[in-house]
């Protein structure tokens, strides 16, 4: 598997799309409402499954 | 009403019950879906949407037609999403960017991602409270 940027340079997400989107994601994330070790457990899930190594 | 059209609408419906004591994270959620459904081809993501209910096993009747060849390079790329996305290839997302140019298939990506969480929290949310789901 690829790690380098398989997105054609210069593409561009629509506008709405990437502003709403960021929106979205910005009010899950100051979500607190789940303790922290249920969404630590989560986020280290989620990165797994995402190959995601941030 | 099609069976798609009234799939989403009782997505809508349990999404709207279970976010209502928070609006601002409804409103939100509503705002990008409406956003995803309008930077891609409707009937494209229509098929794609119904592709991805048949994977996660809920009720979806996907389209009887012979489908395009974008439309084919796209339930490819739909499939790996679903199925295991940290394997995507390169051969995959080449596939899509071919037929939908750069910009296309990065909309194509992010729609995708807003639908299938849809779908996603639709079944989370049948499970985790039933009573909601009419």
């Amino acid at each position: 598997m690829t790690v380098v940027s398989r997105v054609p340079a210069g593409a561009r997400v629509d506008n709405d799309l990437r502003a709403t989107l960021a929106h979205w994601q910005t009010l899950v994330l100051a979500l607190d409402d789940v303790d922290a070790m249920t969404t630590e457990v989560v986020r280290l899930r989620a990165a797994k499954h995402h190959d995601c190594h941030t | 009403m099609s069976d798609l059209t009234r799939s989403m609408a009782g997505t809508d419906a349990l999404l709207a019950a279970v976010l209502g004591p928070k609006p601002e994270l409804l409103t939100a959620l509503t705002d990008v879906h409406l956003a995803a459904r309008a930077a891609v081809d409707a009937e494209l993501l229509d098929v794609c949407e119904a592709r991805i209910a048949t994977l996660l096993g809920m009720d979806a009747i996907e389209p009887s037609g012979k489908p395009t060849d974008a439309q084919l390079a796209c339930l490819a790329f739909t499939d790996q999403f679903v199925i295991d996305v940290s394997a995507m290839t390169d051969e995959l997302v080449a596939a899509v960017a071919a037929k939908l140019g750069a910009d296309g298939l990065v909309n194509f990506v992010n729609a995708l991602l807003v639908v299938e969480q849809r779908l996603r929290a639709q079944l989370m949310f049948g499970r985790l409270v039933p009573e909601l789901v009419s």
